[in-house]
C-alpha cells in the first residue's frame, strides 16, 4: 500500500466564489477519497465561510473534514508552515509566498500549477509537462483540467452519478427536496429551469417556464414564473441541477456540476479581456455539440452566443428562446450521454494523485 | 530578466547555472487561464536539448548576446551560409538553423546570434512575406477567414491559410507561431 502523501494547496480568493469553490471542491474529494493529509491554505476566509458555514473566519488553524485549513497570512505561516508537503499546488496561478518557496527548495516537492477549465486543444502539449522554474530550480508543473485523455479530467467525486441518477428515477425524493429547499413541487407539463449568472443578465423576461434564482442573483429579475430561494450548500446545489429541465451555469464550478446533472445547460462563461474567453466558450461548444444534430447545435449556439456576448432584444431573443424551447428532450438525451462517456475517464483528483505519485518515485 | 512571452527562438537563458539556447518558441493564450509559453532549449554547455512549458508572465534571466545583421546567402546541404555588409560570412549548421529552414530564402535579412564570438542561431524577422506555389482552389464566396486550408509556400513548407487564398497569392506569416497573418499587399 502507498505511503500517505501530504499536500499543501494553496488558493487565493479573486472574486466571487469561483477559486474557492473549486479548491475546496478538490480538496474535499481528495480527503474523502484518498490517503491523503491535506492543508488548505485559503486568503479569504470570509468568502471561504459563506460557501461552508462550518468555517470560522476569525481562525487562523481549524480542522474541516480532515482537511487543515490555513489563513493565509504571513504570519500565520510563519508560525504554521514549517515544511511542505509532498506536493504543493498552487491554484490558477495564485503566486505562492517566498516563505513557502524557501520551504520547498528544503525538500523538493513536486509543484503543480493547478489551472482553469478548458476545452482547447493546445493544452494535450502543455498538461503535466514538469519543467525547470526559472527562478527556483524546483521542478513545476501547469495542470490542467479538461476533456481529452491527455489533460486531468473533471472534478467528479466517487459514486456522483448514481447518486444522481438514483434521485432524478425517484419522484418522492425529488418532491421532498424540494420541498425543503423551499422550492415549487413538480407541475405536469411545466419545464422548470434553474439561473446562476453573472449580474449582467441578457434575457429579460422567460417565457413559458419556472426559473428558479438563489437570492442575490438577478436582482432585477422579477415576475410570477420567478422563485426565489436561499444559496445552497453544494450538495444540494447538485440536486437543483438534477431537478431542473434546463440549468444556466456560470464560471467554472456550476457549469461542472451541470455537466454531470446530465441535463440541458446554458453556460455563461467568466468574460476576459479582448473576448478571449470566447475562444474557449467555441472550444468546449464544438467539442459538446460534435454528435448533436445539426439544427439542434446550431439552436443551442445561437443561444449560447446570445447569453455570452451581450444579449439579444425583444423578438429576437423571445424568437430564439421560443425556438430552443422545444429542443430540450433531444439536448437531454445528449446530455446524459454526454455525461456518461466523460465519466469513463478518469476524474481529475485521481489523475492529481497519479501524477504526484509518479513524480515522487 | 524578461517574461516568458518576451523571449523567442535564439534568445539564450540562464536556468541552474545553465546557458540555454531557445531553439522553438510557440504561444498559447487562453480565456481565464494563464497564457502559456511552451519552449525546446540546446544547452551550450553540454547540447543536450530540453523542453519547459511555462506561464507567459514567469520572470527568466536572459542573457545579453551579440546580434549581427546578415542576409542570407546559400545553402551546401549541410551548412548555411550568410553574409554581413562588410562580406564577412558565417556558417550556421541545420541543427543551429532549427525551424528557420520553414522560411528562409536567398538575400532575406536576418540576425545571426553570437555568444563569445561564436555564432549560435539565427533570429528571423517576426513577419515573413511569402508566395503560395500551391494550394487547393479557393472557395467562392467565402472570405470569413474562418475556414482554413493547406497552402505550400515558396520554401516547401505548407501553412494553414484561409480558404480564399490562391495560388500566386503573397501571404504574411508569423514565424514566432507558423501562423498565417495576412495577405501581403
Amino acid at each position: 500500500m502507498s505511503a500517505p502523501l501530504s499536500i499543501d494547496l494553496f488558493c487565493k480568493v479573486v472574486d466571487n466564489y469561483g477559486d474557492i469553490g473549486v479548491c475546496w471542491r478538490l480538496a474535499r474529494q481528495l480527503a474523502s477519497e484518498h490517503t491523503i493529509k491535506l492543508r488548505l491554505i485559503v486568503d479569504d476566509l470570509a468568502v471561504f465561510h459563506k460557501i461552508d458555514a462550518r468555517i470560522d473566519p476569525q481562525k487562523a488553524q481549524q480542522d474541516i473534514a480532515d482537511i487543515k485549513v490555513l489563513h493565509w497570512e504571513e504570519a500565520v505561516l510563519a508560525q504554521h508552515y514549517t515544511s511542505a508537503g509532498d506536493a504543493v499546488i498552487e491554484a490558477f496561478a495564485c503566486a505562492l509566498p517566498d516563505l513557502v518557496i524557501e520551504k520547498m527548495k528544503q525538500t523538493q516537492p513536486v509543484w503543480i500549477d493547478f489551472e482553469y477549465l478548458t476545452a482547447e486543444g493546445w493544452i494535450e502539449g502543455c498538461h503535466a509537462r514538469p519543467s525547470l522554474h526559472p527562478s527556483t530550480g524546483l521542478m513545476k508543473s501547469l495542470f490542467f483540467p479538461g476533456f481529452v485523455t491527455q489533460s486531468a479530467g473533471l472534478i467528479r467525486e466517487a459514486g456522483l452519478l448514481v447518486e444522481r441518477d438514483a434521485f432524478q428515477s425517484d419522484l418522492a425524493t425529488q418532491a421532498a427536496w424540494r420541498e425543503l429547499a423551499g422550492l415549487p413541487a413538480r407541475e405536469e407539463g411545466i419545464l422548470d429551469v434553474s439561473l446562476f449568472c453573472y449580474p449582467d443578465l441578457p434575457l429579460s423576461r422567460f417565457d413559458g417556464v419556472r426559473v428558479f434564482v438563489p437570492e442575490g442573483v438577478a436582482p432585477g429579475l422579477e415576475g410570477e414564473n420567478i422563485s426565489r430561494f436561499k444559496f445552497l450548500p453544494s450538495r444540494d446545489y447538485d440536486r437543483l441541477l438534477w431537478t431542473c429541465d434546463l440549468n444556466f451555469v456560470r464560471g467554472e464550478d456550476s457549469w461542472v456540476r451541470a455537466i454531470w446533472a446530465g441535463k440541458p445547460f446554458i453556460w455563461q462563461i467568466y468574460k476576459q479581456e479582448e473576448n478571449a474567453h470566447l475562444v474557449k466558450l467555441q472550444a468546449f461548444l464544438d467539442r459538446y455539440m460534435k454528435d448533436l444534430d445539426p439544427g439542434v447545435a446550431e439552436s443551442l449556439a445561437q443561444i449560447h452566443a446570445m447569453w455570452n456576448e451581450g444579449g439579444r432584444e425583444g423578438k429576437i431573443a423571445s424568437r430564439l428562446w421560443d425556438s430552443f424551447l422545444p429542443l430540450l428532450p433531444q439536448l437531454r438525451s445528449h446530455a446524459r450521454t454526454w455525461s456518461g462517456n466523460l465519466a469513463g475517464s478518469d476524474d481529475c483528483a485521481t489523475s492529481l494523485i497519479r501524477f504526484i505519485r509518479a513524480q515522487k518515485n | 530578466m524578461k517574461v516568458a512571452q518576451e523571449l523567442r527562438a535564439g534568445n539564450v537563458v540562464t536556468m541552474n547555472n545553465n546557458l540555454l539556447l531557445i531553439t522553438k518558441a510557440e504561444f498559447s493564450k487562453s480565456g481565464r487561464n494563464s497564457s502559456v509559453m511552451k519552449f525546446k532549449f540546446r544547452n551550450l554547455i553540454t547540447s543536450s536539448p530540453s523542453e519547459g512549458i511555462y506561464k507567459a508572465d514567469e520572470k527568466f534571466d536572459d542573457v545579453q548576446l551579440d546580434h549581427k545583421d546578415v542576409t542570407y546567402s546559400y545553402s551546401t546541404g549541410e551548412e548555411y551560409i550568410f553574409m554581413d555588409a562588410d562580406y564577412n560570412q558565417y556558417e550556421l549548421s541545420g541543427a543551429m538553423m532549427e525551424d528557420a529552414v520553414k522560411y528562409i530564402y536567398e538575400q532575406m535579412p536576418c540576425e545571426i546570434v553570437f555568444y563569445d564570438g561564436k555564432p549560435l542561431s539565427i533570429e528571423l524577422p517576426i513577419k515573413v512575406i511569402h508566395e503560395v506555389t500551391y494550394t487547393e482552389p479557393a472557395v467562392k464566396g467565402d472570405t470569413s477567414g474562418k475556414v482554413m486550408k493547406p497552402a505550400t509556400i515558396t520554401t516547401g513548407h505548407t501553412v494553414s491559410v484561409p480558404a480564399f487564398v490562391e495560388i500566386g497569392d503573397r501571404i504574411e506569416i508569423d514565424t514566432r507561431t507558423d501562423e498565417y497573418t495576412s495577405r501581403a499587399k
